[in-house]
């Protein structure tokens, strides 16, 4: 046998007795990295929406608003509390009384 | 370049790359197993980037190579290339029982190398030079050099008749 075939036969044997070896599973760990972190922002926003919800989440406050209907040349006053609606939206309970005003 | 192909490609040559690994570290399944996982670690974290000057194969190659030196040196078991050198270079040494990593291991770490990415993983002489960053000329010698000092080791088993 020549020098190159002696070579290439040791190195064939030797992939041979190789072949028996127990290769460890391939694991990719940046892949579990991956998912590790996309856990980790998906907790941390869920933590966040959380407490914002628990500490944050007070009642608006229900707007108040007295109007008072002055009358001219009377003594009466009309008080109407109004909640939940704005002045804008109130509507006078008859038409004659805003004609008066 | 997605990772899901990276995922691919690399575990489309894990046998091999393994193989490679385990043949940078001396042949300690332990360290190659903890080597490996670094080189993909460093891939699919974009650390060692794919330039597509070589060919993929000898890319994670040459990754694993420069992964196993950076491993050994840090654990303080970086080989003196140089006392192995000399002792190969006078007489291969005569050997009792046939081993082919104990017959390896013998010839001088360049020399192994280019031997083991020659005719092993069979590659070019040219990938062989890309992955242990030589020029052509210098990883010829290896080649030639080994040849002659492996042919002498393994006549000296006398396995071949």
């Amino acid at each position: 046998m020549d020098e190159e075939e002696i070579v290439r036969q040791f190195f064939k044997e030797m992939k041979d007795a190789d072949s028996n070896l127990t290769v460890p599973d391939y694991q990719s760990k940046a892949e579990s990295n991956k998912w590790f972190l996309i856990g980790g922002i998906a907790a941390v926003i869920v933590l966040a929406i959380t407490f914002n919800w628990i500490f944050f989440n007070d009642p608006k406050p229900i707007s108040t608003i007295e109007i008072v209907v002055d009358i001219p040349n009377s003594m009466q006053t009309k008080s109407l509390m109004t909640t939940d609606i704005s002045i804008e939206e109130w509507q006078p309970p008859t038409q004659s009384l805003i004609d008066d005003f | 370049m997605t990772e899901k192909w990276l995922n691919q490609i690399l575990e489309q040559h894990h046998r091999e790359a393994f193989m490679w690994a385990r043949q940078c570290c001396n042949y300690d399944y332990d360290q190659a197993k903890e080597i490996l996982q670094l080189v993909y670690v460093k891939i699919l974290e974009g650390k060692a980037k794919y330039d597509e000057k070589a060919n993929l194969k000898t890319w994670i190659f040459s990754v694993i190579r420069y992964t196993a030196i950076d491993y050994q040196r840090s654990q303080l078991i970086f080989e003196d290339l140089g006392a192995i050198e000399n002792v190969i270079e006078d007489e291969p040494e005569t050997v009792e029982t046939f081993d082919y990593k104990e017959l390896i291991m013998k010839l001088p770490a360049g020399q192994r190398q280019v031997l083991l990415l020659v005719f092993y993983h069979n590659m070019t002489l040219k990938e062989a030079a890309v992955i242990l960053t030589l020029s052509i000329g210098t990883v010829r010698t290896h080649y030639d050099r080994g040849k002659s000092a492996l042919k002498k080791l393994i006549l000296n088993t006398g396995i071949y008749g």
